[in-house]
């Protein structure tokens, strides 16, 4: 392992003082991705700033029909206030609930995982059809970006070096709404998302209102599926829709990855429609 | 970088190398050798630690990271001699075989039990999801941990 410097934020003035001096840093809090990355020589030479003590960037409050989310809040920090949070957003609970394993939601942050930019991030789906908004600073401004725009690549995301994701906000949804979250992966605990689903869904009469899907580990980052939507939007929820909607939606995934091995393209075809078929309803 | 930290139940100053894990502190630097190194990528909970009362992987946590914060390793002796309680009771329970995991088990035991007194089967079985036994199966490590329970009086054992 190697490592240049190590400073260590206690504030988020400090932290944003220290990025803006010192280039080729990366923020560090839970460390369950980075320190692996540093541990087989991923990453190399660069200096860290550790946030893990930051205590104003922890918290999760409710304000009028907005919920806020501190960055460094860990997965157990967000899950501890659950008995707060309303219905309609169950499908983020349970992603955040099948994150690894204890010992992982308890290190592990939501802004970490945002900023990771990982495809099988498991709380970005859920966020995404929420519509959540990221609060980032630096010393010269603030900005808040859509979430659904973060994303730029794998593992690239709108966050310049000098940059500190500080919340992440989103509006709750209204009651006739519920979010439904469904994730593949080997087992239960300790697994990578083999690909997960999220959708915000609005049934009345059993005709689909209005639906927003986004998916994990179908692309190289996880996305809102536009295309998707729009085959149920106005749709009764029947069998025939369903399957029309889970042949194209397999038909859109297929095409991100033509230049896959076969057996990876057979596993993401099973998943997406698994997943699919276990979240709107 | 120097850290002011507490490991079991001990006040310490120390200066700790920028590149080095929180296991590799605790194992090389301090000889606390009770903590395991398993897959070094937190999927065996071998190395398992707690860290201000949460149990975490101390191969996903960089020594410095510890400064102002209480780690407890398998080694404490803690004031209220439940850690001693539960390893008692997994030896009573037959829990360990090779024994390589069970230093991350207790502690994930402990981590619950210090937050729930009256844990059920499926609270022990969510409590340890993330150590790996390849040994003896998980039932005998349950059985310890809701045995624990009830020694340290809690009601539905």
């Amino acid at each position: 392992m190697n490592i240049a410097d190590v400073y260590k934020a206690e504030t988020v003035k400090e932290c944003i003082k220290l990025l803006a001096k010192h280039k080729e840093t990366k923020i560090i809090s839970g460390g369950t991705d980075l320190v692996i990355k540093l541990n087989e020589g991923q990453i190399e030479g660069i200096s860290l700033v550790d946030i893990s003590s930051i205590k104003e960037l922890n918290f999760v409050k409710i304000e009028g029909n907005t919920i806020h989310i501190g960055s460094n809040s860990t997965f157990s920090d967000v899950l501890n206030h659950k008995s707060i949070f309303p219905k309609s957003i169950k499908g983020f609970v349970e992603a955040l609930e099948s994150v690894g394993s204890p010992q992982i939601r308890n290190a592990g942050t939501i802004g970490g995982n945002i900023c990771n930019g990982s495809p099988a991030a498991d709380s970005i789906p859920p966020l995404i059809v929420l519509g959540a908004k990221l609060t980032i600073i630096s010393k010269k401004r603030e900005r808040i970006v859509d979430i659904e725009d973060f994303f730029l690549g794998k593992g690239k995301v709108d966050l310049g070096s000098n940059e500190l994701l500080k919340s992440i906000s989103f509006d709750i949804p209204n009651e006739d709404s519920k979010l439904n979250f469904y994730k593949y992966s080997y087992r239960n605990a300790l697994s990578i998302t083999l690909g997960s689903v999220a959708a915000l869904i609005d049934i009345q009469n059993n005709i689909v209102q209005d639906i927003k899907i986004a998916t994990g580990g179908f692309s190289a980052y996880c996305i809102r599926e536009r295309e998707m939507e729009e085959l149920m939007i106005g749709k009764e929820l029947n069998e025939e829709n369903l399957n029309y909607l889970l042949n194209s939606a397999k038909k859109i995934v297929q095409k991100r990855i033509e230049t896959f091995p076969n057996d990876f393209k057979v596993l993401k075809n099973i998943t997406i429609e698994g997943a699919l078929r276990h979240v709107i309803r | 970088m120097n850290i002011q930290t507490v490991i079991n139940g001990k006040k310490i100053s120390v200066n700790v190398k920028n590149d080095m894990r929180l296991l590799d502190f605790l194992r090389d630097e301090l000889e606390l050798t009770g903590t395991k190194e398993g897959c070094s990528e937190g999927e065996c909970g071998a190395c398992t630690v707690l860290i201000d009362g949460s149990p975490v992987n101390s191969c996903l946590v960089m020594a410095f990271q510890i400064d102002g914060k209480e780690v407890v390793t398998i080694e404490a002796l803690d004031e209220d001699g439940n850690l001693n309680i539960i390893k008692d009771t997994f030896l009573e329970e037959g829990a360990p075989q090779c024994g390589f995991c069970m230093p991350g088990m207790v502690l994930s035991a402990k981590g619950l039990l210090d937050q729930n007194s009256n844990p059920t089967r499926s609270d022990v079985k969510e409590a340890i999801s993330g150590n790996l036994c390849r040994c003896t199966g998980y039932t005998t490590i349950e059985d310890a941990i809701l045995k624990s329970a009830k020694k340290l009086g809690g009601k539905n054992g």
